[in-house]
């Protein structure tokens, strides 16, 4: 019963994923500000990510430290890109 | 007082060998550099970026990240059904897992061909050295980690692994969860803002 609410788990992760990649192509797409399509694609990002590291890699068993030290990657990764994409457009 | 069998799951489970997820902090490590790369320089030339960006498509960028998301999801529903002693069934999953890499695959190689003929090379300008140097580092991550897959296939046809004996397979999936996990940043990064 736990391996089959498993592959149940990985199925919502696979959806959650394909339905997060539409949206981030979506939000390439149109003409809003840097800063509402950086926040929202980021922010996406950052949310597969977490689906990747919980779900696939099944990290939510995992201790905090080892899960905060996946997480800190794409959240790290995700802030770079925004102080620089905003420092270049206010430069 | 409670007591502990031999069915409940240790509480604090890291799936596969802990040497895999070192090398995967490693990895990740050695992205970070052509992510900062590719940032503070764009950073320095956003014009260039902007003009660079425009020439990739990205619903090309969509196609390739679903063909690995969707690997990623059957290659870790092969570690299930392996796991399940359906070592059998988990290796037709991981070979589906494969096809669907193969579409990225295949698509990087198109658009790869599609630059070069005009003429955006690696030396064209520094966007495309930054764009060729950080996706051709993932593409080459992609093949090792196909190339692990089969070897994985291969290994669940033999029944090797089963609901006691799974770490390796474990070990060489997650490797494959890094290369998705690791293209859902570069795929904005460098197709879509900006």
């Amino acid at each position: 019963m736990k391996q089959k609410s498993n592959e149940v788990v990985l199925l919502v992760c696979w959806v959650v994923l394909m339905l997060a990649t539409m949206a981030t192509v979506y939000w390439g797409a149109q003409q809003s500000t840097l800063a509402l399509q950086l926040a929202a694609i980021l922010v996406i990002a950052i949310v597969k990510s977490g689906v990747i590291i919980d779900g696939f890699m099944e990290l939510r068993h995992a201790s905090v430290r080892w899960r905060m030290i996946m997480y800190g990657w794409p959240v790290a990764m995700s802030v770079v890109i925004a102080v620089t994409l905003l420092a270049a457009q206010a430069g | 007082m409670s007591t502990f069998t031999l069915t409940e799951q240790p509480k604090h489970k890291l799936p596969g060998d802990l040497a895999m997820w070192i090398f995967i902090l490693a990895e990740l490590a050695a992205f970070t550099l052509f992510i900062l790369a590719f940032s503070i320089t764009q950073l320095l030339k956003p014009e260039m970026f902007t003009l660079g960006r425009a020439q990739l498509d990205s619903s090309t960028g969509f196609a390739m990240t679903a063909g690995l998301l969707s690997s990623g999801f059957l290659a870790a529903l092969a570690v299930e059904r392996a796991r399940k002693n359906k070592a059998r069934q988990g290796s037709l999953l991981l070979i589906a897992a494969i096809a669907s890499g193969m579409v990225y695959v295949v698509l990087k190689i198109s658009e790869y061909s599609h630059l070069a003929g005009l003429g955006f090379d690696l030396e064209y300008n520094t966007f495309f050295t930054l764009y060729w140097l950080t996706t051709a580092f993932h593409f080459l991550h992609v093949l090792l980690g196909l190339t692990v897959l089969s070897f994985l296939s291969w290994r669940c046809w033999k029944n090797v692994y089963n609901a006691q004996e799974h770490a390796g397979m474990e070990s060489g999936v997650m490797y494959w969860h890094m290369v998705d996990l690791v293209w859902v940043i570069i795929f904005p990064l460098v197709y879509l803002l900006g």
